[in-house]
């Protein structure tokens, strides 16, 4: 289990290390490195809804505002946010997407609903508002991927230092584990669920280490924004949390993930757990090694089928794609630049642990120390003022002696 | 002067002292002062630094601005004794605290200082320097140590400032386990240059 106390370790480290850790939750534009993992929602939300309802937004409409927050969120560190004027008037600059002819006159909810008939009949019992409650928690990048939007740059969009890893994630290791399996995982058209949860999931947390490692390898397919419908089964158990309407939809391609159990919630705390459980419930599979060691595909894919009947559902593989589809990418590199690539984030890791925990030793040691100073210092007030009350009483019996022999006198 | 410092109801030392002494290990512990510079010990004697009116107490913060000079240092021990004392002070996160390469670096060092007196009665092995640390915030530690008898400046004083190890620096010495010590934090001032 000692996978399953890494998992643990990370997600208290995570809650340790601040709110920096779970953007989305949080104030997304502020923190969040990109925009896209935002989910719908939120990005709704943040943009005060500047725009109408996404839903019947247009999809021109849609990437403004995606531009709109993007450009916000740059500036949200420099200048103040309500500067919407100023940033209307970079939206061109950054654009980063292009949308095929064919989508941009559509409304969002025209999209969404072409993409929920892509993924197969078995949506066919979702209603509106499941739908609405599944958009809105869909990430921007799943929704934009899924619609077939095409990111011209992908490294400004996801996270830099998610950007090697994701590649990374499939040579780092000869040996392989639960986590590993899913990225490996042939790329089969599973449409949206799947890439939402793992989305969702990703935005919510990166608590656990393994499930950063998890993260960063999805978010960094995702700026991709290739058309491709991945299907890590792992993020899929996130999700489930986030939006049970998720459990209804597509009940027959993400059997597996789903049946995993609504194990993460938004609180960091079940976050950590879900994912351990999901891992553990992954590393049972697996050798369970303590590490996230990285499995070549051919082991992983070898593993998949043990993985699967392990976890709590009985679902067909669904194979993430878009990790495949990302690995097959990255993996062009060469596996030693990708391995430096690890390497140096792992270092930088430990080398921020490291630097936190001094922190908390600096302020614990200083608080003890404050804490045994005022002790002394109340024992030493309490001793003086007892003097001080013995010299009045001294004084005062002084006094008193003088009064009667000088009354005693003039008797 | 010493008499305004120390409360006068404490001039004698009262068993609570020695508890005094003893809860001031924590604050060591848990800065990870006992483990990077010192082994374990028993707090025997009080040690106290004064930048100006500033007094130190583990862990706190003080200013390189602040500690450029040298600091008032007296040192009291119950039961007086004709002892020697030695003083160092170092700095075990130099360069910086996540990569410590010239650790521990030697601020100070004073030998034979006389047992109830300033550190300015005794012989500076290692001119003074304060705290200029290049990033992060570093701990600047003094120990104090018994010396048995006199030892004389010339064998004792180290080349280098870089790399000093006070616990081989007691053994090579004889001095033992330090009788006292206490650290303070300091970090490179905000110079609020304007580019």
């Amino acid at each position: 289990m000692n996978s399953y106390m890494n998992f643990k370790n990370y997600g208290d480290t995570s809650q340790l290390d601040g709110s920096g850790s779970k953007p989305a939750v949080n104030t997304p534009l502020a923190r969040q490195s990109s925009v896209y993992s935002l989910t719908i929602d939120e990005l709704q939300n943040t943009l005060g809804g500047m725009g109408k309802d996404f839903g019947s937004m247009n999809m021109d409409e849609l990437l403004k505002n995606i531009w709109t927050a993007e450009e916000t969120q740059a500036m949200a560190s420099s200048v103040s946010v309500g500067d919407w004027s100023a940033l209307g008037g970079n939206l061109q600059k950054q654009g980063s997407l292009t949308l095929p002819r064919t989508l941009s006159q559509k409304t969002v909810d025209e999209v969404w609903r072409d993409l929920l008939k892509e993924s197969g009949g078995g949506s066919g019992l979702m209603e509106l508002q499941q739908r609405q409650a599944t958009l809105g928690e869909m990430t921007l990048e799943e929704f934009l991927l899924r619609a077939g939007a095409v990111g011209e740059a992908t490294q400004p969009i996801g996270r830099p230092n998610n950007g090697g890893f994701y590649g990374e994630i499939p040579q780092s290791d000869t040996k392989s584990n639960g986590l590993t399996f899913e990225f490996q995982q042939p790329a089969r058209n599973h449409g949206l669920v799947a890439n939402q949860i793992m989305e969702n999931h990703n935005a919510v947390s990166n608590a656990p280490a393994t499930l950063v490692q998890n993260g960063h390898a999805v978010r960094s397919s995702q700026p991709q924004l290739q058309l491709h419908q991945p299907q890590p089964l792992f993020p899929k158990q996130v999700t489930v949390a986030f939006g049970t309407p998720m459990n209804l939809v597509n009940n027959a391609q993400l059997a597996s993930p789903e049946a995993r159990g609504p194990i993460v919630a938004r609180a960091e705390p079940t976050v950590s757990t879900g994912i351990a459980q999901g891992g553990g419930a992954i590393q049972s599979g697996a050798t369970g090694k303590a590490d996230l060691s990285i499995g070549a595909p051919p082991v992983a894919a070898r593993f998949l089928p043990n993985v699967i009947p392990k976890s709590n559902d009985n679902t067909p593989s669904l194979p993430p794609s878009h990790y495949a589809y990302g690995e097959g990418i990255r993996g062009r590199k060469s596996s030693g630049a990708v391995e430096k690539v690890v390497e140096r984030r792992r270092r930088r890791m430990i080398k921020n642990r490291e630097s936190a925990a001094r922190s908390r030793a600096r302020k614990q040691a200083y608080t003890l120390e404050l804490e045994a100073e005022v002790a002394k210092l109340k024992e030493v007030n309490e001793e003086l003022q007892k003097k001080q009350a013995e010299v009045l009483e001294i004084q005062k019996n002084q006094i008193l002696e003088k009064m009667k022999s000088s009354l005693g006198g003039k008797r | 002067r010493q008499l305004q410092r120390t409360p006068p109801t404490l001039l004698h030392f009262s068993p609570k002292r020695e508890v005094d002494m003893a809860r001031s290990l924590d604050p060591l512990v848990v800065g990870k002062v006992v483990g990077d510079v010192l082994d374990m010990f028993i707090p025997v004697a009080e040690l106290t630094v004064h930048y100006g009116s500033r007094q130190i107490a583990n862990g706190c913060e003080i200013k390189p601005s602040a500690a450029a000079n040298r600091p008032r240092v007296q040192i009291d021990r119950p039961r007086a004794f004709a002892d020697f004392y030695t003083l160092v002070m170092v700095d075990p996160d130099a360069p910086s605290p996540s990569e410590p390469t010239f650790r521990e670096w030697l601020h100070w060092m004073v030998v034979d200082i006389p047992e109830g007196s300033d550190a300015s009665r005794g012989k500076e092995a290692m001119p003074y320097m304060g705290p200029q640390p290049p990033t992060g915030i570093h701990r600047y530690v003094f120990a104090l140590f018994k010396q048995r008898g006199v030892m004389g400046v010339a064998n004792q004083a180290p080349e280098t400032r870089s790399n000093f190890n006070t616990r081989q620096f007691a053994v090579d010495n004889g001095l033992g386990l330090p009788v006292a010590a206490v650290y303070f934090n300091s970090q490179k001032e905000a110079t609020n240059k304007r580019r």
